[in-house]
């Protein structure tokens, strides 16, 4: 227990402004965001995206459909899959619902081709809810540039 | 596996059955009596009681000095059950008391006579499963809002609107009158009703406290809760065991990583899967380095409630430093969904431990300063000391667990007491503990957590040897039919996950004990007789986090 | 003198007034800001002017613009009268301050006694806002800031009048002069202390911002304000620390009195130092509670002014007067 007292009551609170004395002469801790970005860890599990193919029905995605079962909120409303000449699964039609999306990356784990990753995007904003449903089949590699963040441009031109 | 058997049966024969008590409980008129297997169950005995012997056999318990750990209403189809967990003291048996009630009456005799801390548990089962309990004190619904007609638990429920009445009363009278009663032991009267909350600085989320004030001392107060229930449990029981692993990251804010161990541990019991050696010691230090962030952000807020602005902003300053690890190891800062059974989900980076030593070294120098500036200050000392008493005896009725109990004198801590982890067995820490049972003891005991923590990462980071993170888990993942109940040790206290599963993907029922559902019902037998600023104080000390008992 | 002369002078020392606690208080909330940041390890207002200097003036702009909500069940008049009566005597005390020999709007013969009992009326401003809110956080808010303030008034008088006692003067710039050759801090350290002590308490800083704690009472008595009214408060806030600290220098600092800098120079040095002090305390601390405010006060401080008052009076009179 501490012991109570006049003196020791007021020695206490000399040295609570000594420790924010000294600490006026600390480091600073403010990262100035927006102005300089905020380092997104290399394995960030941001917005999903495919990884893009030339030809439609050599995609890496067999359209298996395992991403849309496993998703815990639903976030994959539309993978519409056809079937090439070798018989095999592609996907036509392949939406994520980043509203929905709780980034918990069990779709990226379950993907037997690996078809599916993670961007390092780690300030998405938008301006409406629509703007957050991705066709992610044809929308290429997404940077900031083309995706609704707070600091890149607000636009975005998918679905 | 060869060394599967050699494995468990030591721990089967060590585990004792407890014949004395089966006897004392049959005795008081439990019926169907029996003894579990602890590895397995999580529980040791279990007990059938009728309506009519379930008060006796409780009180069994009581004399035993058994802490009432949760209840779990389940839907059976078509009866409904009652499951009552209690808990000895270190190395006591956990007992599970069922009772049964047909679903056309559905009504149990209450156990608040008993057990005071029954009465939300109470509430809450009447809330989910329509189930009455005769002679409660105040049987309104926790967690709904109070006009609501229905029952979500049930299995026959399949959503329904929230219509609210025309004739919705700001308090209702119910409400006035329970405040009132609680503030008749104080000898004064009046009729001045403070809402505090759902919106206010310091209730650290949606939480609503009637208080019933005289000037300044308040008489009574009533917790009105559920602003933030969002029905994870009902949610379980459509989302296979994989899939429900995000939604504990969503139980509690500050402590996910703690959540998903509970989980995953969980599942491992059920399931008899083992994690590696290298995933437990990352769970380990995982779990300590959430502590120590969850412990920082109850340092700084709690001096915020206490008038003080600047410590917040040094908490938060460290704070960013272990999410930062956070982010970098497992994906997110917050939502960490990075434990799960059988392990971890990925490994971690390579300067992992160099980084993280270099935190702990900078950590205990930050301690000693937050030892200064606010344990020591004397203004703190005025506002914490001898402030909302909790006796051990108050504790152990109201299931009260964590920081909480151990600042009321009671030495028990899960990560020790319970086997659930063999590393903090061979790591060399202690589990601190103060006699007060005030604001001041807890706070201390979290800054003593806080220290040993900071032992355990750095003990841990020892231990971290080369090896695969994960373990093999079937691809379609099925828990045999059965109860469990497992038990991890939060930076707020016990958290109980109860599992019925029917030996499909899906839970049948999931139940969560949240440690800041009990801590929070004893700020009602707290409250009167101190003042305003006092509930803030006591508040903050509890640590409570608002959207974990909501769920 | 003509009544012309009369005129311009009362609208010259009015401008001159207003215009001071306007500047002066954005000042003060930049400085607070920064003095913040700077203990919190943080940059503060950066963005708007050199070193964030001009935020302040954004912010008051930005208030002038917000609308003024008047509550429904708030009582019209007395809500409307509040804040212009909190704010009142904040132009009055600025006016009575002298800042060198001779420079200041008016030098009066009962200087100290006027700024004591003149810096009492934002008190009725602030139980007048508690009570026409209609809200149970501004009440007790109100209520906490009147019996502070009221037992505080008595000890902080004491402790003035052991200095008034070895000034042997009411008239501050006499004060001033009879610590020419040593401030009355070293004198009487212990007045200091009571009147520092009692002179934060009386303007509802931490550590004895109970009346608008915002953890308990959300803000207070000023909870339903908005606007420019809000702003008000605000301004009489910052202008009461300015006042404070003006009085600490002109009672125990040596006001002017300092060699080599110009009077003004020194004098606002010592002011704003003074300040500086005042925020560091309370970017350090923690709140008292109420029962314990008030034990402070009767047990502690009230007991201790008059002893010191005793003292000094049976160590100093015979040799002064």
């Amino acid at each position: 227990m501490i012991e109570r007292g006049f003196w020791r009551g007021f020695g206490s609170l000399l040295t609570g402004l000594g420790v924010t004395f000294k600490r006026m002469f600390g480091k600073n801790a403010t990262i100035q965001y927006p102005h300089v970005p905020v380092p997104v860890s290399p394995i960030y599990r941001g917005p999903v995206r495919l990884i893009a193919e030339e030809v439609a029905s050599e995609h890496k995605c067999i359209g298996c459909l395992a991403c849309q079962r496993i998703c815990p909120t639903h976030a994959i409303p539309i993978l519409t899959v056809a079937k090439n000449e070798q018989n095999k699964n592609y996907p036509v039609d392949f939406v994520i619902d980043d509203a929905l999306c709780c980034f918990c990356g069990l779709c990226v784990d379950v993907c037997p081709t690996e078809a599916l990753e993670h961007t390092r995007i780690g300030d998405m904003a938008a301006t409406s809810q629509s703007l957050l449903r991705r066709e992610i089949l044809h929308e290429g590699a997404i940077t900031s540039d083309n995706f609704p963040t707070s600091t890149g441009k607000k636009e975005n031109k998918h679905v | 596996m060869p060394l599967e058997p050699e494995a468990v049966e030591p721990v089967a024969e060590q585990k004792a059955v407890y014949p004395e008590l089966i006897e004392r409980l049959r005795k008081a008129g439990a019926t169907e009596v029996s003894s579990l297997d602890y590895s397995k169950s999580g529980m040791d005995v279990d007990a059938q009681v009728t309506p009519q012997s379930l008060c006796a056999v409780a009180s069994i318990l009581k004399h035993g000095h058994f802490s009432l750990e949760t209840l779990v209403g389940v839907d059976r189809q078509p009866e409904f059950e009652v499951l009552y967990l209690f808990k000895a003291d270190n190395e006591g048996p956990r007992v599970k008391l069922r009772a049964k009630t047909d679903r056309e009456t559905a009504t149990l005799p209450t156990l608040t006579n008993v057990y005071g801390g029954a009465d939300w548990y109470e509430r809450e089962v009447f809330d989910m499963f329509g189930v009455n309990f005769i002679d409660h004190p105040h049987l309104r619904p926790l967690l709904l809002p109070h006009f609501t007609k229905f029952h979500p638990l049930r299995k026959d429920f399949h959503g329904a609107p929230i219509v609210i009445p025309e004739d919705t009363v700001e308090i209702p009278e119910l409400d006035v009158q329970a405040a009132t009663k609680l503030g008749q032991s104080t000898g004064l009267r009046s009729d001045f009703f403070l809402n505090m909350g759902p919106q206010h600085p310091s209730t650290h989320g949606v939480l609503r406290i009637l208080l019933h004030v005289e000037g300044e001392t308040i008489l009574g107060g009533r917790c009105h809760l559920g602003y933030s229930h969002r029905g994870t449990e009902k949610l379980a029981e459509k989302k296979q065991y994989v899939q429900f692993l995000p939604y504990t990251d969503r139980m509690d804010y500050l402590s996910p990583l703690n959540y998903n161990w509970g989980f995953a541990r969980l599942l491992e019991t059920a399931t008899g899967i083992e994690s590696t050696p290298r995933a437990e010691v990352l769970r380990v230090i995982m779990c300590e380095l959430s502590r120590i962030a969850s412990h920082l952000v109850w340092l700084g807020t709690y001096l915020l409630d206490l008038g003080a602005i600047t410590p917040f902003l040094y908490c938060f300053e460290d704070r960013e430093r272990i999410l930062t690890i956070f982010e970098r190891a497992t994906g997110q800062r917050m939502t960490t969904s990075y434990i799960v059974a059988g392990g971890v989900r990925n490994d971690v980076y390579s300067t992992f431990s160099l980084e993280i030593s270099e935190l702990m070294r900078d950590m205990r120098k930050r301690l000693v300063e937050y030892d200064k500036l606010v344990i020591g200050n004397e203004i703190f000392l005025m506002r914490t000391d001898k402030v909302g008493i909790i006796s051990p005896e108050l504790a152990i009725e109201y299931g009260v667990s964590g920081p909480c109990l151990r600042g009321s004198g009671v030495d028990y801590d899960a990560r020790r007491d319970e086997p659930y982890c063999e590393l903090y067995k061979e790591l060399e820490w202690k589990v601190p503990f103060e006699t007060g049972g005030d604001c001041l003891s807890r706070s201390r005991v979290r800054m003593a957590e806080l220290e040993q923590s900071v032992n355990l990462v750095e003990q841990a980071l020892l231990k971290l040897e080369d090896g695969p993170v994960r373990s093999k888990v079937p691809k379609i993942f099925k828990v045999p039919a059965g109860e469990y109940y497992s038990v991890t040790e939060g930076p707020r206290g016990i958290i109980g996950w109860y599992l019925i599963a029917d030996g499909s993907q899906i839970p049948y029922r999931l139940k969560v004990r949240v440690p800041s559902f009990a801590n929070l019902q004893t700020v009602e037998q707290l409250m009167p007789g101190t003042r305003v600023a006092d509930v803030v104080s006591i508040l903050g000390s509890l640590d409570v986090i608002i959207p974990e008992i909501d769920r | 003198m003509s009544i012309f002369d009369i005129l311009l002078r009362i609208v010259l020392a009015f401008t001159a007034v207003i215009t001071f606690v306007t500047l002066n208080a954005l000042f003060l909330v930049w400085l607070e800001r920064k003095v913040s940041a700077v203990i919190q390890n943080r940059m503060g207002p950066t963005e708007v002017g050199p070193f964030g200097l001009l935020q302040t003036f954004a912010d008051a702009l930005k208030l002038l613009g917000k609308e003024m909500i008047t509550p429904k069940s708030v009582d019209q008049y007395v809500f409307l009268l509040a804040p212009i009566i909190a704010f009142l005597p904040a132009p009055l005390l600025i006016a009575a301050i002298p800042i060198a020999e001779g420079v200041g709007v008016s030098d009066l013969n009962v200087g100290a006694l006027y700024l004591l009992a003149i810096s009492n009326i934002a008190l009725l401003g602030i139980l007048m806002a508690g009570w026409s809110s209609n809200n149970k956080y501004s009440l007790l808010g109100a209520l906490r800031a009147v019996a502070q303030n009221i037992s505080y008034e008595i000890p902080m008088l004491l402790a003035v009048l052991a200095v008034v006692l070895m000034a042997g003067s009411l008239k501050l710039s006499e004060i001033v002069k009879a610590q020419e050759t040593i401030p009355y801090i070293l004198l009487q350290p212990v007045a200091f202390l009571i009147y520092f002590i009692c002179s934060i308490a009386e303007s509802n800083r931490t550590p004895f911002d109970l009346p608008e704690a915002e953890s308990e009472l959300v803000a207070g008595y000023h909870t339903e304000f908005t606007g420019m009214r809000f702003a008000l408060f605000f301004l009489a806030e910052y202008t009461q620390v300015f006042v404070l600290a003006a009085i600490v220098t002109l009672f125990f600092l040596g006001g002017w009195n300092g060699p080599l800098l110009h009077p003004i120079v020194w004098f606002m040095l010592k002011t704003y130092l003074v300040v500086f002090v005042v925020m560091w305390l309370r970017w350090t601390y923690p709140r008292l509670r109420s029962d314990q405010l008030m034990n402070f006060n009767w047990r502690v401080l009230l007991p201790l002014a008059i002893v010191n008052l005793l003292v000094s009076t049976v160590l100093f009179r015979g040799t002064v007067g």
